[in-house]
Formats: C-alpha cells, structure tokens, sequence
C-alpha cells in the first residue's frame, strides 16, 4: 500500500514539476497581458526582449531544418518522411506500413523493423514485437527525433552481424514516427509563434498552438491569428481506454482544454491508428514505449500484475542505466489512470509499457543555460538534440533487446586442437514454439593431457562491441566472462567440480575456422580451451555435466532448461526456468548439457543436498541415496565439500 | 566635506609630484605612499602621474625601470606595470610593427607582477594591455585568478585586437564557446576575421563551428571547404547560405557538390540548390546526378519532387528503366511519389505493372498506390 501511494505520489510530483518551471514566469507576465483582449500572440527569441510579447530562450531558437540525415536540428516533418521512406526503400529489413490517416487526411506510417519471416533463426519459435510511438504530443520535437535516431541506428548498421542483426532477425521492431501529423505541422509551420492561452484553466502566460500546439487539428484552422479555434483539439494522450475520462483532474471534457480527451475513447483517427500498429505485432507485443518531452522519466503504469510490474521496473532500471541513471523512475498505481497510451497498452496487453519524458529535467531550458521561460523545456536546444538521439536510441533498443527473449544456451562444441576433430558435439533444436531436443552428434570420451577447444553458443548476441573490442553496453555492469564448470560424480561415486574455462576465454565475433568463431551472430558464441590433468576426477565419472553461469549483455541469466522455450504471455515469461527448475522470470545456471549422463534429473547440482522439490527429469543419481534421511545426506554433502576442497582444479 | 578636502590636498599633491618627475625616472614614485597611491587612483581616476608614461617615447624602457628599480615598493611596481599595461593598450599596435619581437618578450618577464595585479578585480582591464599575439596566454593567467563568465560579456563590448582575441582564449575554455563567437563576430572587420581564422585553425581547442564562422566573416574559401570537409559535424544549416553565397553564381554547383563529399552535410546541401540563382535544368541535372548517392540521394529525390513537373516525370521515369542501380531506381521513384502529382503517380503505376521495378522495391512501392 505504501509503494502504491508513493508511486501515485512520484506520478502526481513529476507531473507537476513538469509545469512548476512555467509557473514562475507566469505570474510576472499576469500583469502585462491583464489588459490584452484576447489570443495575443508571442515570438520566441534568443535574447531579444525589446517587444513585451517576445520570449527570451537564452539560445537559438530551432527552426525546422531541411535535412534527411540527422543533424543538430530538428528535422522538417517533409524531410523526415522522405528519410523514413527513403531507409525503407533501400534496407530490406524496414518496411513503411500505412496505419491510418490523421483528422486532416494525412497518411499515418509505422516502419517495421525486421525479416521477412515471423520466427527467430531457430525456426519455430515466434518472435516477440517491440512498439514505440513517437510525436504524439505535437510540440515534443525531441519525439520524432528520438524514434527516427532508432530506426536510422538500424539502418547505419545494416551489415552488422551481431547485436543489431540479431534484434531484426529474432523480433519485430515498429516505430511510429510522428502519430499527430498534423499537429506536428503546425508546430513547424509557426516554430517561433505561439499564442496566450485564453483557456479558463490555463495561466494567461501558458502559450497554445503554433509552436506550442500539443492537441491533434480536430476543428482547428492553420491560422494563428484566428481566435475561436486555436484551442481546441484532443489530447491523444488522454483518449485511450481503460481509463479514458476517469480523472477530471488531469482530463477534460472541455474542447479547450490542453488535456481534452475527446469525444470518447479512442475516438480519434491517430489514436485508432496507434492501436492499427500494435496489429501489426499480431499478438507478440512485448513491449511500449510513447515518446514524449520533457522531465527526463519513464512514467510507467502498474496493473497489479505482479510479474509484468516488476519485469517493467526491472527494464526500466536497465534502461535508466545506459544513461546513467539521469533518467527518473515513475510508476504509477494500479487501478486508475488518465486515458494514456502507456496505460492502454500495459492493461490490454499487459506488456512493460512507459512514458518516456526526454530531456531537459525538470528545470526546462535552463538546463543549457537558457532563460527559464515558460514551457521552454519544449524547446530544446538544436545543439543537444545528436547527443539525445544517441542516448535514448542505445536506452530504447536495450529494451528491445531485453524483450526479444531470454538467453539460451544452443550448442556445445568441442574439438581437440591438434588435430581438429570434434569430441563432442550437441545442440539444442527447436521442435515447436514451446519445445527443444537436445541432439548429440559426437560424443567422445575427453582424455587428460589434451587441449580441447570449447565453443558455447547462445540462442542471441551476448556481448557489445566499443571498436572492435568486447565490452559493457553501455552504462551496463556485468560480469563479461560466463563462470564454467564440470562436475559429476567420479568413479567412486564422490561429487566433484572442475572449473574449465578460468575467466580466459573470449567472445568472439569472428567468422568461425576452428570452432573458433561465431554461429550465428557475432558474440553469440564463448570459446576457450582446457587440458585436463592427470588424476582428474572428471576421467571415468558416472556423470560428466556442465554448470555454466552467464547472463546476457543486458545481465539476464540463462534459461536453466533449454528443452522448454521461454516465451512471452500474460506478462511474464513462461518457461523460463531458474536452477532449480522452478519457472520465474529470472533464470540461473545451465545444467542442461552432459558429457556423461547418469540419468539424474536435470538442475541438480551434485554439491547441493538434496531436497524435496526440484529436478524435471524424476531420475535417481548415480550416487544413489534416494529416500536417505536427511542427516545422512548432510554428512555426505559435507564429505563431499571436503573432498571437492582438496581436488585441484584445471 | 572632509574627506572631500582631503582628496582636493592629495590630488594637489599628486600633481605637484608628478611635474616634479616629468621625464624623470620613477624613482620618485618612492614619495608616494602605497596604499594612499592605490587609494587615490580607485577613487579619483586621476592618473596624473601617469601622464608622462604615457608620453614616454619608451614604455619599454619605462617599464624596465620599474621593475629594476630597489626603491619601490612591490604594490607600487605592480600598480605601475598596471598602468603602463594600459598605456600599451594604446600603442599596442606601434609597438607590434615597430619592435614586435621585444615587446612581447619585455611584456612576458612582467608577467609575474601583472598576476598578482590581475588577482584584482578591480584591475581586469589589464588583460586588454597585453599584446595582440600574448593576450591569449595571459588570458590563461587571467582565468585562473578570476570567476569568467561576466566579465567576458563587458570584454566583447571592447573590441579591439587585444580583447577580441582575449574573448576567443575564453571561448576554447568555455562550454559556450560557439554562442561567444557568433556574439564577437558582428564586431570583427574582414581584416580582423582573417587573423582569427589563422589563429582558430591552430588550435585543436576551438571548436570546428567556431572556425567556420571566422572563415565565413573572412570570405575565405580555401578554408570554409577544408573545414567542411572534416567529417565532424557543425550544425550547419544556420550558415548553409552564407557558405554559398561566397561563390559566384557559376561556381557555386560545384561548390555545393564539393561539400556533399562530408556525408553530415551533403543532405541538406541538396536542399540548397533549390535557392541558387540558375537555371531550373542545371537544378535538375544536378539532383539526378546525385540521387544514387547514399548520403545525399534521399534529399536530391525530395528536392525533385518540389519541381515536379509532367516533363521531369518522364525523364526520371526513363532514367529509372535505364540505370542499373535500385539506390537510383528508388530514389527516382522516391521523387515521383513525393510530389503527389497525378501523372507522376501514373508513371509509378507504369513502371510496376510493366515489371520494371525489381520484387523488393515494388513490394514498398505499392504502398503509395493505395
């Protein structure tokens, strides 16, 4: 209860925050406009103040920039399309799909980013989808910047093998540039006017339409000058079920309103066309975000699905953290809302789902040393906006990444390396969407006094690349180097575990000769090499298993049990399993793969006493014991400890 | 009133002593008490004695014996080497062309008694006496000694050689170095711009932006191009017509075409040529050359699009059954379908029902026939 009402309270603060800055300066212009009549305009300036109705910035004021490569600008709406028209034509894995038309005509498009084909590289498993909305609110020119520094993140690197080839290869990415065309135009069409807002609700030195516009054009004209229209419009974030209407503090049904929420919900054509995109995912939609500016946050609802809350909090923290954490944390309480798209999609498809607030925090334009006039934090400075692209594009595609599945461990193959021949070689299959077989095509016994080579593979790319090299993605902290070991129970029964890779092997990324490359993707494969000595208690043990410890760049573990396919439903993962077999959302080490199989159950770790629960395979040990009492087996885990102590490891 | 008088006798006084040390040498300041010396000048600005520093046919000599002399005292040679700072301010210029070389090694050995002066804030001023060539390491001196950012706003109202050049040591040091420069610029003379663009271009310190907008109040060509063939990006569409305006109406296509060479800056390069002064068919010729190019493609198509006309309709649809590059075929077919004209649509229809348009293509084509 106390999270709840916190969380509401961070909603309500950071909502507020956001006007608080513009309240400042409302109260001194007050006494300027008490004697204007009506829809006086303002001119937004850099630091010419000689007309009273001039608003300093304290920097260049952005004007729409004719370009279709980014630049430090902000692009024309015209330019921009032509750009997302143009990426679309000439990558195979983007295609422009047309979701609706907006109140004035105007075609509304998402651009998809993926393969032709619906299923990851394994084959039968469906791929999960990603929506990312942008330019919903017409004056958050970061918005369409933001989303469109996505999509050409994908299309700069379209020869890329590893990380971005994974993501298109094994998950749908659509992103919604501008939703609110036409208002976004109207914006750029007046990028240095605004109007006094006249609305009973609004301080008279809140500025409306033109370059403040925030509403869709429903009834309005593309006159600044004309009085009777200039604040009408509906606020597409607020025209969305489940609570579309429920909140007169933060909603309105007055068409002059900033906040009116239409007529009904998703009454309008650009609300409707959102929820055409999320079609688009045909029922594999995993994950939301609406870009909006500013206070720098991720406002994200609650539905009191436990799982999907936490998973949403937990992706949030990761996606705080690419930028250092200069990002703020907002959830809000289940059960109520504002008509939001964020809240759409968390309650309909109960997905991670957020409101991104881009920069400037909460201070607005000052910020970048800019004056602190009234809703300056719309304006950001042209100077930032590269940096910002940047920033969110590497926080929004770590999302998707995190979405697009768990990590799995796919194969295992290891080779002597004098003379190259294959030991041992398994791989995990892809029967069905929900199932895997472990297929085993070589199986050696492994002798002492060889150096082996090991490629471990995995289901997607594991590591980022900075220059060439293996490294964080950025503002990530994960342990690079996966833990592996093998363990068992040797000839005499005694449980043992040798640790075989010892921190010195390497993901690679390079096209594979030796078994030393990737298989997939790049970083999608660790190799390193081991000898084992002579005496080692591995030679001749009754079973021979891996333990492999590694999460994925983004720091999630390994599914414990390959054989069952995670995958997204209801909001959270199914089939995900922990080490010790039970399903959650967190993974933990493989003990999957056996060189020498006893037949035990899977998950168990022959060091661990035993317990009531646990283990899929329903098996008994080598070892024997089942049914013993537990003291006997506290003895003989203790025994074995001991034992395990004094064993050197390779 | 008292003090008044008070500073009616001191003045009297100042002025019997400094007549008494005209074309003297100053060993006679020893007569003038320190503090009542600093005193009287904060507050009076009656710098009598220093009439005969100023016409001294020697500052440099004058200034040496200041520092040699045993007499005075170091808050008295400091505030004299303050003084005869600003009287160089004066005759900076003749002294540079005169004997360049000794004064700025002269005004270097003062510089250990000029920072205590300038740990003053009173005494900020002096950082305009420096030379021309030095005022950017005394500069460094300065911004050790003193908060910056107000003061650069009183320097640029001063624009002389000294401050200018003081202002541009601040701006390498400043996050806002680029919005210092544009505030400095509109006081430079082409004459002045050129020294700035020779002395930006040696440090890696000043920011590219700020290099290009000395270039372009320069007029010179030779550098605007090299610098924008850096592959660092400025925000360039704030100066995208300046730059060509500095070429004549002949070159200024093969200008554009030069700067298109910076990937950052070949998409909106496109966009400009729609505002040159030629004729309609150079425009064309020219954005068709370039819609196979990857950076610049894009733009050239949507530049086409804004003239489309039935003529040009055909010629790209021609054009686009003849070349053998789909990057040129989708950029043409781009063109025709941004121009949201009747005919031109009519042409994309032809080309997708007669097949000429490759499987991939046609598949995001078809799109806009909906």
């Amino acid at each position: 209860m106390v999270k709840l009402i916190l969380s509401s309270m961070t909603v309500l603060l950071s909502s507020t925050l956001a006007l608080s800055t513009l309240l400042s300066t409302a109260v001194l212009s007050t006494v300027v406009l008490s004697t204007t009549a009506s829809a006086t305009q303002l001119t937004y300036t850099e630091n010419d103040t000689t007309d009273p109705n001039n608003r300093a910035l304290g920097y260049p004021v952005p004007v729409p920039v004719a370009s279709q490569t980014p630049v430090d600008g902000f692009r024309q709406y015209d330019s921009l399309f032509a750009r997302h028209q143009d990426m679309a034509l000439n990558f195979d894995s983007i295609t422009g799909n047309i979701i609706g038309q907006t109140r004035a005509g105007e075609d509304i498009w998402a651009y998809t980013l993926s393969d032709a084909d619906n299923t990851t590289f394994e084959g039968n498993i469906v791929e999960g989808s990603m929506l990312q909305n942008g330019g919903i609110h017409a004056r958050e020119w970061q918005s369409p910047e933001v989303v469109t520094g996505i999509i050409e993140r994908f299309y700069d690197n379209q020869n890329d093998q590893g990380f971005y080839r994974y993501l298109l290869d094994n998950s749908r990415m659509i992103i919604i540039p501008v939703l609110n065309v036409d208002g976004f135009r109207q914006t750029q069409r007046y990028p240095m006017n605004a109007v006094f807002s006249t609305d009973q609700d609004d301080n008279p030195e809140f500025p409306r339409d033109g370059r403040m516009r925030r509403k869709n054009m429903l009834d309005v004209d593309t006159d600044l000058s004309t009085e009777n229209d200039f604040l009408l419009g509906v606020d597409l974030n607020r025209n969305n079920s489940p609570y579309w209407a429920t909140n007169p503090g933060r909603s309105s049904n007055r068409q002059q309103s900033i906040v009116h929420h239409g007529s009904g919900p998703g009454s309008e054509p650009e609300t409707q066309a959102l929820q055409a995109a999320a079609a688009l995912a045909a029922g594999t939609l995993r994950f939301y975000i609406d870009t909006h500016s500013f206070t720098q946050i991720y406002f994200a609802p609650m539905t009191g699905n436990t799982r999907r809350d936490n998973i949403t909090a937990s992706i949030a923290a990761r996606m705080q953290s690419v930028n250092g954490n200069r990002y703020a944390y907002g959830p809000s309480g289940a059960g109520a809302g504002i008509g939001s798209t964020d809240e759409y999609f968390a309650n309909t498809f109960q997905v991670p789902s957020y409101t991104l607030e881009t920069e400037p925090g909460q201070s607005g334009g000052t910020q970048y040393g800019g004056f602190g006039v009234s809703h300056d934090g719309f304006i950001l400075p042209e100077s930032e906006i590269a940096r910002v692209r940047n920033e969110l594009a590497n926080a929004s595609i770590l999302g998707y990444y995190i979405q697009a599945g768990v990590p799995s461990i796919i194969q295992l193959q290891i080779t002597r390396v004098d003379t190259g021949a294959t030991v041992y070689l398994g791989n995990w299959q892809a029967d069905s969407a929900t199932s895997r077989s472990w297929q085993e095509t070589a199986n050696a016994t492994l002798e002492t006094d060889v150096n082996y080579r090991v490629r471990l593979s995995f289901n997607k790319t594991m590591r980022w690349r900075n220059n060439g090299q293996s490294a964080q993605y950025p503002g990530q902290s994960i342990a690079m180097q996966p833990t592996i070991s093998l363990e068992g129970f040797d000839s005499g029964g005694n449980n043992y575990s040798v640790a075989l890779n010892n921190g010195v092997g390497q993901w690679v990324n390079n096209v594979s000769v030796a078994n030393d490359g990737y298989l997939n993707y790049e970083d999608d494969s660790y190799v390193f090499e081991f000898t084992l000595p002579g005496g080692s208690a591995v030679i001749g043990a009754t079973l021979q298993q891996l333990a492999i410890t590694v999460t994925d760049l983004a720091g999630q573990s390994v599914d414990a049990n390959p054989a069952t396919v995670a995958t997204w439903q209801n909001g959270s993962w199914v089939n995900y399993e922990s080490s010790d077999g039970s399903i959650g959302d967190i993974g933990g080490v493989d003990r999957s793969i056996r060189l020498v199989n006893d037949g035990s159950p899977l998950f168990t770790d022959p060091a661990a006493p035993p317990s009531g629960g646990g283990g899929s395979g329903g098996g008994v040990t080598s070892s024997g014991g089942g049914g013993s009492n537990g003291v006997v087996w506290t003895i003989m885990g203790l025994l074995a400890l001991l034992a395990r102590s004094k064993r050197k490891t390779i | 009133m008292k003090i008044r008088k008070h500073f009616l006798l001191v003045g009297l006084f100042l002025c019997v002593g400094a007549s008494s040390i005209a074309h003297a040498n100053v060993e006679n300041y020893r007569l003038i008490p320190p503090d009542s010396l600093n005193q009287q000048v904060n507050q009076t600005k009656q710098l009598l004695l220093f009439q005969k520093i100023q016409q001294a046919t020697s500052p440099l000599e004058l200034a040496q014996q200041i520092v040699r002399s045993k007499s005075l005292s170091t808050v008295n040679k400091e505030y004299l080497l303050f003084e005869l700072a600003k009287n160089l301010r004066i005759t900076n210029l003749q002294i540079k062309q005169a004997n360049k070389q000794s004064a700025l090694s002269y005004i270097k050995s003062l510089k250990p008694q000029l920072k205590t002066v300038l740990s003053d804030g009173n005494h900020q001023q002096v950082i305009i006496a420096f030379p021309f060539d030095k005022a950017a390491e005394a500069s460094q001196e300065y911004l050790k000694l003193s908060q910056l950012a107000e003061k650069v706003t009183t320097l640029i109202q001063q624009a002389d050689y000294a401050t200018l050049s003081l202002q541009n040591e601040f701006l390498s040091l400043d996050k806002k170095q680029t919005q210092l420069t544009k505030k400095i610029i509109g006081q430079l003379s082409q004459q002045q711009a050129e020294y700035f663009v020779d002395w930006s271009l040696e440090r890696s310190d000043i920011n590219l932006e700020s290099k290009l907008i000395f270039a372009l109040k320069a007029k010179n060509k030779n550098v605007v191009l090299n610098l924008l063939q850096d592959k660092k990006s400025i925000p360039l569409h704030r100066y995208l017509q300046a730059v060509i305006n500095l070429w004549s109406k002949s070159q200024q296509l093969s200008a554009i075409a030069s700067i298109s060479k910076n990937e950052n800056y070949a998409s909106q390069m496109m966009y400009l040529v729609n505002d040159l002064n030629i004729p309609r068919e150079q425009k064309i010729n020219f954005w068709i050359s370039q819609l196979d190019k990857s950076t610049s493609g894009a733009s050239a198509a949507h530049s086409l699009a804004k003239i489309m006309n039935n003529d040009l309709a055909d010629n790209l649809a021609q054009k686009s059954i003849e070349t053998q590059s789909q990057s040129f075929q989708s950029r043409a077919l781009l063109a025709l379908n941004l121009s949201k004209q009747d005919y031109a649509k009519e042409k994309i229809k032809m080309l997708l029902e007669d097949g000429l348009v490759s499987a991939n293509l046609a598949k995001e084509v078809s799109k806009w026939l909906n």
